[in-house]
C-alpha cells in the first residue's frame, strides 16, 4: 500500500476504536476525526523526512482520507457490536427517536418513517442485523466524518508546517 | 509572522486577496448547507421516510440530540440542540462578516477565553446551580462558535499565504 494512504489507514482505524467507548461517539465527528486527520498528515511528514511543507491539497486529501477510514471502520465495529449484543443506540433510542419523527410534522411520511424505524429495530433484536441500517450508519458517518476530517487535515497542515519553521 | 504574512499579502495583491475571498464564499456556502440540513424540520417537510432518518442520523454524529434541549418553532424542532445551533449561528455570523471585514485574525488566547462562558453554562447546569437555559446555552454557543470559526478561517489563511509566499520565493 502507498505510504500515503497508511498513515490515513492507522490513524483513522485508531480514531474508529476510540468511536466505540462509551460516551465519546457523540465527540468523534466534532473531535476525534479532526484530531485523528492532523496526526496522520504528523505520521506522514515522519515517514517522508525529505518533505519541508506539506502542501494544502495533500493535507486535505490525507484529512478525507483518516474520514473514510475512521467512516468504514466506525461502522463495521458498529455492526459487528451490534450483532454481538443485538442491541445498539436505535434501540436504547427508540422512543427519542420515535418523538424526533413526530416532531419534524410530517403527517402520514411520519407514520411511515417509524414503520421503517420499527423494522429495523426488530431486525436487530431478532437477528441483530439489519442491512437497512447498517447501510444508512455507513453513509451518514461517511458524510459527517469525511467533512471534519478534511477540516481537520487543513488544520493539521498549518500547525505541523508551523511547527516545521519554527 | 503574521506582520511578515500581511506584508507579503499586501506585497502579492489583489489575485491572494481573491483567492482568500474564494476560500471565505466556499466556507460560508458550506457553513449554509449544513446550518440548512439541521433546520430543514423547521423550514420544510420531506415524505421520504429514509432520508428523514438519515438527515437525523447524520446529525446525531455531531450532537447528543436531547430533544429537551432542541430548539422549537410551532411544534417543529432543529436537529441539533440550542448549544449546537449557537455554534453553528455563531460561525455563521462570523464568515458573514469575513466577507465584509477583510482581516479577521484571532488568537489561541481569544478562543480560550471564548469557550470560558460555555464551559461555566455546562458546569453549572451539571451541578444543578440553575437548569438548561436554551438561549443560555445558545448565545455561549455562539461566542465559541464564532471565535472558533475565525480561529479556523485564520489558520487556513496563513496557510494559503505562506505557500503563495513559499512559491513566490522559489
Amino acid at each position: 500500500m502507498n505510504k500515503k494512504y497508511l498513515s490515513a489507514l492507522v490513524c483513522g482505524f485508531g480514531a474508529a476504536v476510540l468511536t466505540t467507548i462509551p460516551g465519546i461517539e457523540s465527540v468523534a465527528c466534532c473531535l476525534l476525526v479532526p484530531v485523528a486527520a492532523g496526526f496522520s498528515i504528523g505520521l506522514y511528514k515522519k515517514s517522508h523526512p525529505d518533505i519541508l511543507k506539506i502542501q494544502t491539497g495533500t493535507g486535505v486529501l490525507l484529512g478525507l482520507l483518516t474520514g473514510v477510514f475512521a467512516a468504514l471502520f466506525a461502522s463495521a465495529f458498529e455492526v459487528i457490536l451490534t450483532f454481538i449484543t443485538k442491541t445498539n443506540d436505535l434501540i436504547v433510542a427508540m422512543p427519542q427517536t420515535e418523538k424526533l419523527i413526530r416532531d419534524m410534522n410530517l403527517g402520514q411520511a411520519a407514520e411511515e418513517s417509524l414503520k421503517v424505524l420499527r423494522q429495523m429495530a426488530n431486525e436487530i433484536q431478532s437477528k441483530g442485523f439489519s442491512l437497512l441500517y447498517s447501510v444508512m450508519i455507513t453513509l451518514a458517518n461517511l458524510i459527517t466524518y469525511t467533512i471534519f476530517g478534511m477540516l481537520g487535515g487543513v488544520l493539521g497542515t498549518a500547525i505541523i508546517n508551523r511547527r516545521s519553521n519554527q | 509572522m503574521q506582520i511578515a504574512l500581511l506584508k507579503n499579502f499586501k506585497l502579492i495583491g489583489t489575485d491572494t486577496a481573491n483567492q482568500i475571498l474564494i476560500t471565505r464564499f466556499v466556507f460560508l456556502s458550506l457553513l449554509t448547507i449544513w446550518i440548512t440540513g439541521f433546520l430543514l424540520p423547521l423550514v420544510s417537510t420531506i415524505d421520504d421516510p429514509l432520508t428523514n432518518f438519515l438527515i437525523a442520523k447524520i446529525y446525531s454524529t455531531v450532537c447528543h440530540q436531547d430533544s429537551t434541549k432542541y430548539i422549537s418553532i410551532d411544534n417543529n424542532s432543529t436537529l441539533v440542540c440550542a448549544r449546537c445551533s449557537g455554534i453553528y449561528f455563531g460561525a455563521l455570523i462570523a464568515a458573514i462578516a469575513s466577507i465584509i471585514i477583510f482581516h479577521p485574525l484571532t488568537s489561541k488566547k481569544l478562543l480560550l477565553i471564548s469557550i470560558i462562558p460555555l464551559l461555566i453554562d455546562v458546569l453549572l447546569v451539571s451541578l444543578g446551580i440553575y437548569s438548561y437555559l436554551k438561549i443560555i446555552s445558545f448565545i455561549t454557543g455562539m461566542v465559541f462558535g464564532s471565535i472558533i470559526y475565525l480561529f479556523i478561517l485564520t489558520e487556513i489563511e496563513k496557510l494559503i499565504l505562506e505557500q503563495i509566499s513559499d512559491s513566490l520565493n522559489e
